[in-house]
């Protein structure tokens, strides 16, 4: 961004920084299309100003897929988004009937999840941060399932771990520790259970 | 072309996958299949660390701009990384094209710490290339390596085929040029025909050519050249005018958070001060240095081709530059609109610097880093560091005037002539630091950090002759030290001196300690200069196989006309001039800074076609002599 020379905002005091938001954090090794990220210009440019400026300064591995300009007011993505949906993909270790696998996981009303951290050890309730059904597939050498998680403020499910139970208490065919994560979505769930995209009502 | 075929599933189960993946902005891929010249560049360490390194990005810079050569880099995996590719069997590979480091023409390290050693037979061994320089054939790559531990290279002898003794950034163009010449004629007399080539560019010592000799006591003799292809010295390579030496404007932007992370002009090469201890002082010699307006280009450069934030002015010795509070300014000037920030890594000790600080630091977030080295006045005299108390206090009064409550003091211990008075001196400095805060702002508070480390005498220094501290008298004096300083803001570190000791045994060896290097890598050493990972009980398992004493190499006390193994280099200092400096030391004697004033024959300007650049010349000489002992 910075050598985009976009007029970028800063904050004020003694350590300023760029007026910068994004999307919620990737681990290690994950990736996203779409990953949204504000920011904030001292000067209003036209979308396809800053499209000229930013695209190339783009390092390898990152496209710019829309541009929008938004209101002032609006929430911070973190604080928008609370549902975001995943591709886990790893390779198979023997055949699949995903079919299978996601009935079995629909039928489950609750699925504890054991959680141990340096702190606590906990136990959560992993099936209603899953309100979606399981989409499971094969090409014969990988499996993917695709899957909405619900964030909360409270308890969380990390697509990993929802591979790693999957494996575990519901058959899928492939090892726990080999598994891709591609985040293929953000949104907010309204009270219908519709997922809105960030830039859906621009 | 191969390319290594890295899984990302197997790739997720490594620390810091980033580490392996390439794909930096600025990094350069050029198309193998047109290219004449390749070579793989290799920094011995992990990617944090070498990403930081400005030389091998200076040779990469080089290198990928001729036309028709290719430079790509290679780092150091780590443990966890190095197991995941012994198991996959995935060879060494470069980043950019993740091509196998075996395909490449030559493969080149740097080699800027002893303690490497282990991981550039790692990483020979996990390129496939045979550790031993005489079993590698025709079909394998050409191993070179530059760097500051090349002026004493030994150790690492038998494992190189090519070291380039001093700066390189020309040297590396012949060598493309003759490995071009060679190649494209279809390789004539093979790998002994082209060792011979190399040797014959100034500034490149060829192992091979050369047999270690010992005489009936045991004790080094002469580097005895095997052909007439072999100079009998070896004279270091110095760019007589660095402003037009070739600059990365790129600079390469790193995955994961370096050591250094910031756009980095270096602003001169070389330091006259004269510290004794200072290895880097005699090696880099003269002083050039780059104009305000060239550096001001270069900034203007790297700033648009990255979108750094700060500038690091880097050199030896960066407050001496001649012109450094008008480029300071030009430079905040220039950048103020963009929030480029300026730093300096290292200060001099006096109010000066601590303007210069208050400048470029608006905001005094970082602490403030002091080197006096010594303790006491006496001491400080020994190693010619020409700083006196009341300049430390007078920095540090204007420091803490000015907002700064972090003080970090650099030391050694085992310098020659060294008494425990002198540990108390160091003790006393740190005190006198934290009483002067309360001084001038009324509140307690300061942090200081004393951090003494172990010295080591190094090669082409005046103090080269003298032996190191025992292991266990620089832990008494350590823990000396320890009990004299109980005062809650202040920290005091001290290294590990069993490292300082390994440091000492391979910065001063010869040959005979390359199957000691072996043995260690066999035995599972690696990274070395890490901490975690150094095995004192391993290294003196490998030297008691090999029937080697290491106190021979490190606390051994040379004689004055004792043939030393890194002789048939010259760095341009000759021995007289060393031995003058040892004697003034041992007198706790003074030498002045030969910049502005007159020269003191060491050798370096005459010998070596040279001259000093300085932007204030001032009363410089213009007459340069060589001093020769009667």
């Amino acid at each position: 961004m910075r050598r985009s020379r976009l007029p970028l905002a800063y904050s004020e005091g003694f350590n300023p920084h760029m007026k910068v938001s994004y999307d919620t954090a990737l681990a290690v090794g994950m990736t996203a299309d779409p990953f949204y990220m504000d920011i904030e210009l001292t000067t209003a440019l036209s979308p396809a100003d800053v499209r000229a400026q930013l695209v190339p300064q783009l390092p390898t591995g990152i496209r710019l897929t829309a541009l929008a300009a938004i209101d002032d007011a609006a929430p911070k993505l973190m604080a928008f988004s609370n549902y975001e949906t995943f591709c886990l993909f790893g390779p198979a270790t023997g055949p699949l009937d995903g079919a299978a696998v996601a009935q079995a996981w629909e039928k489950r009303t609750t699925v504890p999840l054991r959680k141990v951290t340096r702190k606590q050890e906990k136990v959560i309730d992993a099936r209603p941060l899953v309100p979606e059904p399981l989409v499971v597939t094969t090409d014969g050498t990988y499996i993917r399932v695709a899957a909405g998680i619900l964030r909360t403020e409270r308890t969380g499910l990390k697509p990993a771990e929802l591979w790693a139970l999957l494996v575990r208490e519901f058959g899928l065919p492939a090892r726990e520790d080999e598994c891709l994560i591609h985040r293929t979505g953000t949104y907010r769930r309204d009270a219908d259970g519709r997922p809105v995209a960030p830039l859906e009502d621009v | 072309m191969s390319q290594v075929k890295v899984s990302p599933f197997a790739l997720a189960k490594v620390q810091k996958p980033a580490r392996y993946i390439g794909g930096e902005w600025n990094s350069v891929v050029k198309g193998h299949d047109k290219m004449n010249v390749s070579v793989a560049l290799a920094f011995p360490d992990v990617y944090e660390v070498a990403m930081s390194h400005l030389g091998l990005k200076i040779l990469y810079h080089v290198i990928n701009t001729i036309p028709d050569a290719v430079a790509e880099r290679v780092y150091a995996p780590w443990p966890d990384m190095e197991r995941l590719m012994r198991a996959e069997r995935w060879p060494l590979y470069t980043l950019e094209t993740k091509r196998p480091v075996r395909e490449y023409d030559l493969f080149g390290l740097t080699l800027q710490y002893e303690m490497c050693a282990t991981n550039v037979l790692n990483m020979l061994d996990l390129a496939g290339i045979p550790v031993w320089s005489k079993d590698r054939t025709d079909d394998d790559p050409l191993v070179i390596a530059g760097g500051p531990c090349v002026y004493n290279a030994e150790p690492l002898a038998p494992f190189i085929d090519v070291f380039f003794i001093g700066e390189s950034e020309e040297s590396v163009v012949e060598m493309v040029d003759v490995w071009r010449e060679w190649k494209t004629a279809g390789k004539p007399g093979g790998r002994p025909e082209i060792l011979a080539r190399m040797a014959a560019i100034e500034g490149n010592y060829v192992p091979a050519l050369y047999r270690d000799t010992y005489d009936a006591a045991g004790h080094f003799q002469a580097l005895v050249p095997l052909s007439a292809d072999a100079p009998r010295t070896i004279h270091k390579r110095v760019v007589a005018d660095v402003e037009s030496l070739p600059v990365p404007t790129k600079p390469l932007l790193p995955h994961l958070a370096p050591v250094h992370d910031r756009a980095v002009l270096e602003l001169f090469r070389g330091c006259t001060r004269g510290c004794r201890f200072c290895q880097a002082g005699m090696l880099y010699r003269p002083i050039r240095e780059k104009s305000p307006g060239k550096l001001l280009a270069l900034a203007e450069e790297m700033i648009a081709s990255s979108g750094y934030d700060e500038i690091s002015l880097m050199s030896l010795s960066s407050a001496d530059y001649s012109a450094l509070p008008e480029l300071v300014d030009l430079l905040m000037e220039r950048f103020a609109s963009q929030r480029v920030g300026v730093s300096l890594p290292s200060l001099r000790i006096d109010s000066f610097s601590i303007d210069i600080a208050k400048k470029v630091q608006q905001v005094r977030k970082s602490g403030l880093t002091f080197a006096p080295e010594a303790g006491t006045q006496r001491m400080r005299d020994v190693i010619n560091k020409g700083v006196a108390e009341e300049d430390l206090m007078a920095a540090c009064r204007n420091a803490f005037a000015s907002g700064w409550n972090t003080v970090k003091l650099y030391f050694m211990m085992g310098l020659p002539t060294e008494t425990d008075a002198d540990l108390d001196g160091i003790a006393d400095l740190g005190y006198k630091v934290s009483d002067l805060y309360r001084e001038v702002t009324g509140r307690s508070g300061c942090k200081v950090t004393v951090s003494v480390s172990s010295f080591v005498p190094k090669p082409f220094t005046p103090f080269q002759w003298m032996a190191q501290a025992p292991v266990e008298e620089i832990q008494r004096r350590q823990q000396y030290l320890k009990g004299k300083i109980r005062n809650r803001h202040i920290t005091y570190r001290y290294h590990d001196a069993p490292t300082s000791f390994m440091e000492a045994v391979l910065a001063r060896g010869d040959r005979r300690l390359a199957p000691v290097i072996y043995r260690v890598w066999q035995d599972g050493g690696r990274f070395d200069g890490w901490t975690e990972f150094f095995s004192f009980e391993r290294w003196m398992r490998a030297l008691a196989a090999e029937g080697i004493d290491p106190a021979y190499y490190a606390s051994r006390v040379r004689a004055l006309d004792e043939p030393l193994p890194w002789e048939h280099i010259d760095c341009g200092v000759t021995r007289d001039y060393l031995q003058r400096e040892w004697r003034r030391g041992c007198e706790a004697g003074l030498t002045h800074d030969c910049r502005r004033l007159s020269c003191l024959g060491c050798g370096v300007c005459p010998q070596l076609g040279v001259r000093v650049i300085d932007g204030k010349g001032g009363d410089r000489a213009k007459a340069t002599y060589i001093y020769q002992q009667r």
